[in-house]
C-alpha cells in the first residue's frame, strides 16, 4: 500500500515540475530611424518612475540615445553629438539616466570610456592606453564582448609581444611561437574606473580549455559577465567556466549539450591553425550568455553547426536557447530555426526575453528595429 | 589492271588520309571553339545574365543594359573601407544615370542616410542576401560593363581601397576612367 503512496506522490511530484519553454506572446517594432547594432541597445530600469526602458544608441547618424517603453513608445532621446567625437563605438551602455557609458576605441591598444549625462554633458572621460604586465609583455584588447561590471571594465585581452622582441610576421614560423606565448599568457584585462588601476587575470585558463600545447586553438576567450559571474568560453569547446572576479577562481563548470548539433571545433596541429580558421565559419559555437532577474533563470544561446558546401550567413543559420536554472542545472533547449532571427541582439526585459528579427530580408525597414517578445511558460 | 588496282588504292588512301586529317582538323576546331566558350565567352555571360535576371528580380525597371557600372555597398568586410567607399559614392554618384547603386548595408557601420531619400533615382535598395548567392564577390565592390558584358569586377579590399575611390570619382566625373 505504501509503495502505491509513493508512486502516487512521485506522478504528483513530476507532473507539477513543468520543464520551461519559450513561448512567442507578440512582435514589437521600435521606430528608431536607423539600424542600431545589438552592442550598441539593451534595457535600464528607471529609480525615479519605476519603468524598465529599451534603449538603442544612434551612434552613426543622428549620434542621440532613444528611450522606448517596452511597447515600443518612444519616451526620451538624449544627444550623444559631444561624446562621439572619437573614432569606433565598441558599445553603450545605460546604467542610470545619468551614467550613459560609452565604450569607443581607436585602436586594440587604445580604448576610452566616456560617461555622459542626460543632457549630453560628458561628466568624464577615460582613456586606457597600452597596458604591460611585468613592464615585459605587451598586449591588446578586443574592443568586442567585453563587460562591464560595477566599477570595471573586463577586457578581453590578446598577448601581443614581448617588448623586447620584434613582432610576429604572420609567417607560420613566428606565428607558431606567438600562439605558445598567447596559451601562456592572461586572458581578462579588470580596469577599475574608480582607482584606474588594471588587473591581468586567468593566465591558465587557455591550458585548461587545452592541455596539449602542441594544438592551436584559436585566439579568443570569450568573456560574458551576468549575475556576479564570470563566464569564459573558447570555440574549441562546449564547457562554459565560470569565475567570480575577486580571485578568479572557478567556481562552476557548464557543459552545453545539444540535441540539434556539435558545438566546439576539434584542435588542430599548430602548422595546421589554418584549417581551424575555416572550421570557424561553419562550427556550431557558445554566442552568449544572458542572466533572467524575473525568472533566475541563464539563457545560454548557441549556434549550430553548418555545411561547409555553402558556407551560411550567420542570420541564417538556425540556433538553441539552453535554459538552465541558478545553480546551472540544464530545464530545457529551445530550438529556433534559421533565417528567422538575429541571435545575436536578445534582451531581457520584465515581461520576456525579445529576440530581433532578422535583417537581411527584402521586406526588411532601415527605420524600425522589429523584435519578438518571447515569455518563459513553466 | 595493275594501275586501276593502284590508281584505286591510291585513291582510297587520299580519301581516307583526307577523312582522317577532316576529323582531327574538325575535331581540333571543335575543342578550339569549346575551349574559348569555356573560358571566355560562356563564363561572361552566364554572370552577366544571372546579373540581368538578379536586377529584374529586384524590380522590373532595372535593365542592366541601361547601366555602365553596379555599385553594391555592404557592411560586410573591411570596416574603414566600407565607410570610406560610401563617403565616395555618396558625393560622386548619386543619380547618375549610367549607374546602378544597390545599397545592402543597413546602417550599422556607415551612414547610409544619404542613400535612403525618395528623391534618388539611382539607388536601389537590397536587403537580403541574393546578390551574394551570385558569388560575384563578397563584400562591397563596383562591377563595371563594356558592350553588354562584364568588364571588370572589383571588390573592395584594404589593399585597392585608395585606387577604387579614385575610379569611383572618375566615373562620377564621367572622365575616361581606367577600367
Amino acid at each position: 500500500m505504501n509503495l502505491y503512496i509513493y508512486f502516487f506522490c512521485f506522478i504528483i511530484l513530476t507532473a507539477s515540475c513543468k520543464t520551461p519553454s519559450f513561448v512567442k506572446i507578440k512582435e514589437i517594432c521600435y521606430h528608431t530611424g536607423t539600424a542600431v547594432l545589438w552592442r550598441n541597445s539593451g534595457t535600464f530600469f528607471n529609480q525615479a518612475n519605476h519603468t524598465e526602458y529599451i534603449y538603442f544608441a544612434d551612434v552613426m547618424q543622428e549620434k542621440k540615445l532613444m528611450l522606448f517603453t517596452l511597447n515600443g513608445t518612444l519616451d526620451k532621446e538624449i544627444s550623444l553629438k559631444k561624446a562621439l567625437d572619437w573614432h569606433n563605438v565598441s558599445g553603450v551602455i545605460v546604467k542610470s539616466l545619468d551614467t550613459i557609458i560609452i565604450l569607443d576605441h581607436y585602436s586594440l591598444n587604445s580604448h576610452r570610456i566616456t560617461f555622459t549625462d542626460s543632457s549630453g554633458y560628458c561628466w568624464r572621460k577615460i582613456i586606457i592606453q597600452q597596458t604591460e604586465n611585468n613592464d615585459i609583455f605587451q598586449y591588446r584588447h578586443s574592443p568586442f564582448g567585453n563587460s562591464l561590471c560595477d566599477h570595471s571594465l573586463i577586457l578581453t585581452s590578446i598577448w601581443f609581444k614581448d617588448k623586447n622582441e620584434p613582432q610576429a610576421d604572420g609567417s607560420p614560423e613566428t606565428m607558431q611561437p606567438y600562439y605558445l606565448n598567447l596559451y601562456k599568457s592572461p586572458c581578462v584585462l579588470l580596469f577599475d574606473f574608480h582607482t584606474l588601476k588594471h588587473q591581468f587575470a586567468l593566465d591558465t585558463m587557455w591550458r585548461i580549455f587545452c592541455s596539449d600545447t602542441s594544438l592551436f586553438f584559436g585566439t579568443n576567450i570569450y568573456n560574458t559577465y551576468e549575475n556576479n559571474n564570470l563566464f569564459l568560453y573558447t570555440n574549441i569547446s562546449n564547457k562554459i567556466y565560470v569565475t567570480d572576479i575577486i580571485n578568479f577562481n572557478i567556481k562552476d563548470t557548464i557543459r552545453i549539450n545539444s540535441k540539434y548539433t556539435k558545438i566546439g571545433i576539434n584542435p588542430y596541429p599548430m602548422k595546421e591553425y589554418e584549417k581551424f580558421l575555416q572550421d570557424y565559419l561553419v562550427s556550431g559555437k557558445i554566442l552568449n550568455i544572458l542572466y533572467d532577474k524575473y525568472t533566475r533563470l541563464y539563457y545560454i544561446i548557441t549556434w549550430h553547426e553548418a555545411s561547409k558546401d555553402q558556407i551560411p550567413f550567420f542570420s541564417e543559420r538556425p540556433f538553441s536557447i539552453h535554459i538552465y536554472n541558478h545553480r546551472f542545472k540544464k530545464l530545457n533547449e529551445h530550438y529556433f530555426e534559421g533565417n528567422k532571427y538575429d541571435p545575436r541582439d536578445c534582451i531581457v526585459t520584465k515581461e520576456g526575453l525579445l529576440i530581433k528579427h532578422n535583417d537581411n530580408n527584402k521586406s526588411y525597414n532601415p527605420t524600425t528595429i522589429k523584435y519578438d517578445l518571447y515569455e518563459i511558460k513553466k | 589492271m595493275i594501275y586501276m588496282k593502284l590508281k584505286n588504292n591510291i585513291l582510297l588512301f587520299l580519301f581516307i588520309l583526307s577523312m582522317l586529317s577532316f576529323t582531327f582538323c574538325n575535331g581540333q576546331i571543335s575543342k578550339k571553339i569549346e575551349r574559348d566558350s569555356n573560358t571566355t565567352t560562356i563564363v561572361i555571360d552566364s554572370n552577366y545574365n544571372k546579373l540581368k535576371t538578379y536586377l529584374l528580380k529586384l524590380s522590373d525597371t532595372l535593365h542592366l543594359d541601361n547601366f555602365d557600372a553596379i555599385i553594391f555597398l555592404s557592411e560586410i568586410g573591411c570596416p574603414s573601407c566600407n565607410k570610406n567607399f560610401s563617403n565616395a559614392i555618396a558625393k560622386y554618384l548619386i543619380n547618375k544615370s549610367n549607374v546602378l547603386i544597390i545599397l545592402n548595408a543597413k546602417g550599422y557601420q556607415i551612414n547610409t542616410k544619404p542613400f535612403l531619400s525618395n528623391q534618388l533615382t539611382n539607388v536601389v535598395p537590397d536587403y537580403g542576401n541574393d546578390f551574394y548567392h551570385l558569388h560575384l564577390f563578397f563584400g562591397s565592390g563596383i562591377i563595371l560593363f563594356k558592350d553588354n558584358q562584364i568588364e571588370k569586377i572589383i571588390e573592395i579590399k584594404l589593399e585597392n581601397i585608395e585606387k577604387t575611390i579614385h575610379l569611383v570619382e572618375q566615373i562620377g566625373n564621367d572622365t575616361n576612367y581606367i577600367k
